[in-house]
Formats: structure tokens, sequence, C-alpha cells
């Protein structure tokens, strides 16, 4: 009888991992930056770390969470060393043909800190618990439920506005 | 759980949705993986030539840990107060990364952040803010003996302008701001050369330290003349910023701990650019490194870490590592965790044998602890 190959079962592992998370955490990310590109690149960068340690990663609660934090985590290290006192690139200026609805969505969610953004998206994105959520982002609990209702407010808010 | 009203829910995925679909591959990851398994047999064969050239002068010998990282809880204890007057740290403890309201036990509340002020908790036990000037967006301040601060920061002259997000845009400046003990800023000056990135390392009454694509550079603060200290091709990282993670320096050596192998943290000797340690964490399940910081006199190395467990979540530890024989000399565990919330850790030397180090929470809602803490070294 032939054993299974420990290395084996651990590529695909994850890779069924990766098939199934890349995508939305990308998205999560891509939301919460609101920039596309460095979000696509963070995510490369924090899967191939989860990759090499995959090991590990893969006992954690929440692997998606962590990979997400490290995405993050990534985009928002490089970033500060090139952050300057504005808003992300306004959409407007790169006009894409999305619904009506679309475009208040992103308009609104433009809108929120990103702190509020990142929260909202693990929540709603990723579907973590406010546990899951906090660990994810390194907050406590009570800031997950301050900074979800706050964002959640200030989306009603825009949506009550464009009615 | 908090239920979040349906029609919002669907208004975030809608805005997810309308992103494009993620244009990576998991051959990107296997790629990316490749690359940093092949910088670190770079990085390990470099070192194996070294010990093989052990008898060399200056050069230590490279040793793993002569024991497991298990000590006394004698050797950790909660942070007393200390006369501040009577022994001036040889290190400012500063809160790295801390956003928000904090304050110590029984003591007052103090507002830390970006564009606000630097926390720093002194040795008496008292948190106290520096505030920054004239640097927006500062991402390091070192404290100076004087009272003065040394800060960095990363400021954009054309704010209302849209350009593309890069180290080459036009009107970004790297501010480099020294302040004296008045408050005011005796030094403002822009440190950036075109197209590359720059940060602070550490500084003192005269000289900044910075890296910079080409290696780290001993800036001089009166004049704003630079000299190289340490040329890239000397730190073997592949280059120093996305290779490099965490770095300190101090006595005339380097530490620094690679992205691509953090637990892997390599103590080099800057005149001679020649390692002098390699402290391999991974024989006490290194998983990743939180902070590391070189005592004053430059033969310990304090790391902050992470370690595999059993459990589901990664626990944290701090050590106090001899580099000449590559000895745990202290051990603090359970550190940065409280409530299952990670907590940051920041850590700076009293003296050559005593580390104080700091766990609070980063940008919490409300007034967050900070909580001191002590290892002394056998």
């Amino acid at each position: 009888m032939i054993g299974a190959d420990p290395m084996a079962s651990e590529q695909d592992g994850f890779e069924a991992f990766y098939r199934a998370n890349a995508d939305r955490i990308y998205r999560a990310l891509a939301v919460t930056l609101r920039r596309d590109e460095l979000a696509a690149d963070a995510v490369a960068e924090a899967m191939a770390r989860a990759y090499a340690r995959w090991p590990t990663v893969s006992r954690l609660d929440n692997p998606a969470g962590w990979v997400f934090r490290v995405a993050l985590n990534w985009a928002t290290s490089w970033w500060r060393k090139v952050r300057r006192e504005r808003p992300p690139a306004d959409d407007s200026a790169h006009p894409h043909l999305w619904p009506p609805e679309i475009t208040v969505a992103r308009d609104a969610l433009a809108k929120l800190p990103e702190p509020q953004r990142a929260v909202i998206t693990c929540r709603v994105l990723l579907d973590l618990s406010t546990a899951d959520t906090a660990a994810a982002l390194r907050i406590s609990e009570g800031t997950v439920k301050s900074r979800l209702a706050r964002g959640l407010a200030a989306l009603r808010h825009e949506l009550n506005s464009e009615d | 759980m908090e239920r979040i009203p349906q029609d919002l829910a669907e208004m975030v995925r809608a805005a997810a949705r309308s992103a494009p679909g993620y244009p990576g591959d998991l051959a990107d990851v296997h790629r990316r993986a490749g690359r940093r398994r092949n910088r670190q047999a770079a990085v390990s064969a470099a070192a194996v030539l070294v010990v093989l050239a052990g008898g060399g002068a200056g050069v230590a010998a490279w040793r793993a840990p002569a024991a497991p990282p298990e000590l006394p809880a004698a050797t950790a204890e909660p942070a007393p107060t200390v006369d501040p007057v009577a022994t001036p740290p040889a290190q400012a403890l500063i809160l790295d990364d801390a956003a928000g309201r904090y304050h110590v036990p029984g003591g007052a509340e103090v507002e830390i952040g970006r564009d606000r002020q630097a926390g720093e908790l002194r040795p008496d036990g008292v948190l106290v803010g520096h505030p920054v000037v004239g640097a927006p967006n500062w991402t390091k301040v070192v404290p100076l003996p004087d009272g003065g601060i040394v800060a960095f920061s990363s400021y954009d002259t054309k704010s209302a302008v849209d350009r593309s997000d890069r180290p080459d845009a036009a009107g970004l400046e790297y501010r480099l701001v020294v302040t004296g003990p008045d408050g005011r800023a005796r030094i403002q000056r822009d440190i950036r050369r075109r197209n590359e990135q720059v940060t602070l390392l550490t500084a003192d009454a005269t000289t900044a330290y910075l890296w910079r694509p080409a290696g780290l550079f001993a800036h001089d603060l009166a004049t704003g003349t630079e000299r190289t200290v340490v040329k890239e091709p000397m730190i073997n990282l592949g280059k120093v910023f996305g290779g490099l993670r965490h770095s300190d320096l101090s006595a005339g050596r380097l530490a620094m701990a690679s992205t691509d192998d953090e637990c892997l943290p390599l103590v080099i000797d800057v005149a001679t650019g020649r390692p002098v340690s390699r402290i391999p964490l991974g024989k006490s399940d290194c998983f990743a490194v939180n902070r590391i910081r070189l005592s004053p006199d430059g033969t310990m190395l304090a790391v902050a870490y992470q370690y595999k467990s059993t459990g589901r979540t990664l626990p944290a530890a701090v050590a106090l590592i001899r580099l000449s024989d590559g000895a745990v000399m202290a051990r603090r565990d359970r550190i940065g965790m409280v409530d299952g919330v990670s907590l940051a850790v920041s850590l700076a030397w009293q003296d050559d044998h005593t580390l104080r180090g700091a766990e609070y929470p980063v940008a919490a809602g409300g007034v967050s602890e900070v909580n001191g803490f002590i290892l002394t070294a056998r």
C-alpha cells in the first residue's frame, strides 16, 4: 500500500484554499484600499507568505482573515511611505460604465474612513464574525462594533440622500 | 452577532463585484514563494561561508541557542518605577504604531497618533506625549537626549492635484524634522531623492541614519551631507525596500530581519560589513518577528516574535539573545495578546542587561491601557 504524500496533501490544501479565497480577499481589499492594482499585488504577496507557512497558517482559526490582514498590512506599510494627505484617486477621473446603483455604492464606501471600510468588508465580504474581524484587524471587538455601526450609519445616510 | 441590514450588505457586495476579477494566479504565488526560497538559500549559503571562515578576525561564530528558551519566571517582571533622573534610559521606549487615547494604570490620559504626538513610556512608569511639528504623516520619531526629537514623514505639497501614487510622484517630500526641547522645529529638510524610497532607522544628536535603496546612510543633521554606512550588497537581502522587515543600529552593529526569513535575524559589524551573528529563532518555533532591538553595547538582541503552537492562534514572546553564542538570556512568554486581541509591543533597553517593553492595543475605541514590563538578562 502506498501512503499519502504529506507534501502533496499540503500543496492540495493550499491550492484549494487559494481557489476558494483569492478572489474574495482581493475584492475585499480592493474595496478597502480603493486601489485595485495595489490590492492585487498585496494579495499575491500575502498568499505567497501563506503558502510558505501553510502547515501553520492552515491551523489558524481563520486563514482567510490572516491573509487579509497580512495583505492589508503589506499594502498600508508600503503605502504609508508614500501616503499623502489627500483622498484616493477620484473615480470620476477614470469613468466606468457602471449602473447607477454601483456608482452610488462605490461613492458611499469611498466616503468612509479606511478603518470603517476594513471592518465592513471583513464582516460582509469575508463573512467574518465580530471576534474574527477583531482578530484579523488586531483591534478590540468593541472597536469592531463601533466602526461597523458608524460605517453602516454613514452608508445608510448616503443611500437615503440618493433617494 | 450584529445584524447588517440586507440592503446595505448587498450594496457593499455590489461595489465589490464592480471591481475587476482578481488578476493573479497560483503560478504567481509559486514564483514569489520560489524567489523567497532562493533568497533564503543564498543567505544561508553566505552564512555557512562565514562559519567556515570563522577563525577570521572579527567574525563571531554562528551557533544555535545553547538551550531551549525556558527561563525562570523571575526573569520577567512587571515594570517597576525608576527615577528617570538618577537612571536615564539608554534607549527611549516609544510606542510604535500607537494611535488613539492611552493611559497607564492610574495615570493621565494621553492622545497619541499621527499628526498629533508620539507616545513614550518613561522608566518611571509615566506615559508622556512628544508633540511632532512640521512632519505631518510622520512614521518614525526618535527622542534626543536634550528633550528634542527627530521625526520622519512623507508630505504631499500638491495634495489637491491628482497624480499616480508612487515614490516618484511630483510634489512629494520626505521630511526630516529636528525639534528642539522647546517644541520648535530647528531643522526641516526634504531628504527625498527622486525615484527613491527612504526611511529613518534611528538618530542621535548629530546624525540621522537613513535607509535608501543603496544602503544605510549617515545623514549629518547640521549640514545635510550623507556618507554610506553599509552598502546594500552587504546586507544580502535582495533589496532594502521590500527585503528588509526590521532593523536596528547600536554600538556599530546593525541588526536586520529580512522579509523572506524574519526568523533568522542577522547582525553585522558596520565597520567591516561582516556578520557578527545569525540567530536561528526557528529553533524556538518562530513564525514571525514583530520587533528587534540591539542592546546599547551591541552584545545582545531583544526579539519580540510569534511562535507556532498546537493551538489555533499564534502566541508571542520576547527573548533576550546573547550574540556571541546565541544563548537565550531571558524570555517572557504570553505577551501581545489580551482577550484574544493582539497587542502591539515596543522594546527599548534601559541598560546593557535590562530591557523595557510595553504592550498596548492600536487604534482601539475608548481609552486603551499601556502595560510595561521588564526583562533582565541572567
